[in-house]
């Protein structure tokens, strides 16, 4: 691939629309979800969950997402990963992306763990050749080899995890999505997997971590994007966003009018 | 209406990270507002790239049956034990002399268990895989692919009763045989732009899983797959159940040119003509609501 990995956002926006349970229900309230497939729903709410982001990430760039909870990391890496869609504005994503948000994501219980590892490996794009290929670093990374034609369900919870850890980073990332699940995980995990993560994060082009762990932010990252109300409030360097986090700026700021930016949202 | 309500892929939002990972390779390509047949991109690139959705098909089919003693003999046995005993009554009760009775009840059972469970399990198949959509495989075709793929699977296993039920009575092979050749493609696409419907609907009302499971326990008792239509006539209200039933056509098709030797013309047309229908509302219905499925799920 000649292009280089690279993210640019523009004003992007991302409602989410507020339904509930009974508004789902077909039967609670058929004529209302006749009348909704027919003509659209005109009476939706929703929540601005990212508000008029701006942004653009190079190949190279260590980011770091900083904020509070609720202030939009999660979302905007489930945009990121492609499992969200903007409501409004650009997003435009060039080079493959990875997330590791969840590594055990889709492990199948009942099934073997080299079955898990076709699975997967199917999932991540893979031919069934370039899996082979892999499997014996899998196994040997995750120390599995004895147990490896036995179900999933009879692993032990670190088991799996390294199963699934071992088989996420087996596929070199161009854009890769780290949350804060990797500070988890026993120690003995966390030694285990450092190296192979670390390797894994310099083998990508862009890196974005959200985090609020200001070490392994300042470990991992060269660029702080500081978050609030689904807003980018921040960018520059890490120390300079965790600085700003830390600051009573942070807190002073507003969340944004409902009527802000361009004023054709939908929300009637 | 300008509301950015009903069009949250639209315009710009060129490339989410959902596209770049299948086609980093023409990176950077401008693709425009999700198209209306966003549901045939996608499906072409499914089949592109089979590997998930047919290993996950095999591994589901192999999960279930892996840990009976009988093995896949097991869900045969099912098959089998429902075939012979509801023949044997039902050619009593219904005072049916016809020879060829097991052939239709086997073949009857056997694509109805198809459908029903296809559809069934359509409607819930974006829920049970919530976990691996949110986590950012969305290629939302492959599940259903996945899901179809197992009951083909399933398909395949059962047709060794219809087989057996075929050698046992006295159906003869004959040139009708040939319109298998049309009517299976037929029947498969049907039912599976049927799942694809189901599963966006299904996805948005999570209730129409009960009432579908409710509708096709319905459909078995008046689609004519234990009693037969050839004694009555299509007279006019056992002519409604017949005409006016989806399911009947969709049986028949295959049903005809294999056990009754005919090639049911008129069954085949209707398919025909009904297969664009149900793939344009598919495909409507998809494109509308793909952006969605991860926020209902």
């Amino acid at each position: 691939m000649s292009t280089q990995s690279a993210i640019r956002a523009e004003n992007v926006h991302f409602k989410m629309p507020l339904t509930t349970r009974v508004d789902q229900s077909l039967r609670a309230n058929p004529i209302a979800a006749l009348s909704g497939l027919v003509g659209g729903q005109k009476t939706r709410k929703f929540r601005p969950l990212i508000s008029g982001m701006s942004f653009e990430l190079r190949k190279g760039d260590r980011v770091g997402l900083i904020g509070q909870n609720g202030a939009g990391k999660t979302t905007l890496l489930r945009l990121l990963a492609g499992v969200l869609t903007p409501s409004t504005g650009q997003l435009e994503i060039t080079g493959k992306t990875q997330n590791l948000l969840n590594v055990s994501m889709g492990i199948q219980n009942d099934a073997t763990g080299l079955e898990n590892i076709y699975l997967r490996g199917y999932s991540a794009g893979l031919s069934g050749q370039e899996i082979k290929r892999r499997i014996p670093e899998i196994v040997d990374f995750a120390a599995l080899e004895s147990v490896i034609h036995d179900p999933v369900r009879t692993y032990s919870s670190g088991m799996r995890l390294r199963l699934a850890f071992a088989v996420a980073t087996s596929v070199k990332p161009e854009i890769l999505l780290l949350d804060e699940w990797i500070s988890a995980g026993d120690r003995f995990f966390v030694q285990r997997s450092k190296q192979r993560l670390l390797s894994h994060i310099d083998a990508s082009e862009i890196l974005v971590f959200a985090s609020h762990n200001a070490q392994m932010l300042q470990e991992l990252c060269s660029r702080g994007l500081v978050l609030k109300h689904g807003m980018a409030v921040f960018d520059g360097t890490v120390e300079a966003a965790l600085e700003f986090y830390e600051s009573d700026e942070y807190q002073a700021v507003e969340r944004p009018a409902r009527a802000r930016g361009n004023g054709a949202k939908g929300t009637k | 209406m300008e509301t950015l309500v009903d069009t949250p892929a639209s315009g710009e939002s060129q490339r989410s990270g959902a596209a770049s990972k299948k086609d980093a390779g023409d990176a950077g390509s401008v693709r425009n507002r999700l198209s209306r047949l966003a549901l045939f991109q996608d499906l072409i690139t499914s089949l592109k790239a089979p590997g998930f959705w047919l290993y996950g098909a095999w591994i589901d089919t192999s999960i279930r049956y892996r840990s009976q003693a009988l093995g896949a003999f097991w869900m045969v046995s099912g098959t089998l034990a429902f075939v012979l005993m509801l023949g044997t009554l039902y050619s009593r009760v219904l005072k049916n002399n016809s020879e060829l009775y097991y052939a239709h009840i086997a073949t009857g059972f056997v694509l109805w268990a198809f459908i029903q469970q296809s559809l069934q399990l359509s409607t819930r198949v974006y829920t049970t895989n919530d976990s691996l959509i949110q986590n950012g495989y969305v290629k939302y075709v492959d599940y259903v692919l996945r899901m179809v793929g197992a009951q083909l699977i399933n398909l395949g296993n059962n047709l060794v009763v219809v087989v057996g039920a075929i050698v046992l009575t006295p159906v003869h092979v004959t040139g009708a045989d040939l319109a298998l050749l049309l009517t299976v493609p037929l029947f498969l696409l049907a039912v599976l732009g049927m799942c694809f419907f189901l599963s966006v609907v299904g996805a948005r009302y999570p209730d129409i899983s009960e009432l579908m499971r409710t509708v096709l326990r319905l459909f078995f008792f008046i689609t004519p797959i234990i009693w037969t239509h050839s004694g009555h006539g299509k007279g006019a209200v056992i002519g409604a159940f017949i005409y006016a039933n989806p399911f009947y056509y969709l049986i028949e098709i295959i049903r005809g040119p294999l056990v009754y030797n005919h090639v049911p013309w008129f069954a085949i047309g209707v398919v025909s003509a009904a297969i664009p229908v149900i793939w344009l509302v598919a495909a409507l219905a998809y494109s509308r609501a793909r952006p969605y499925i991860p926020l209902w799920i």
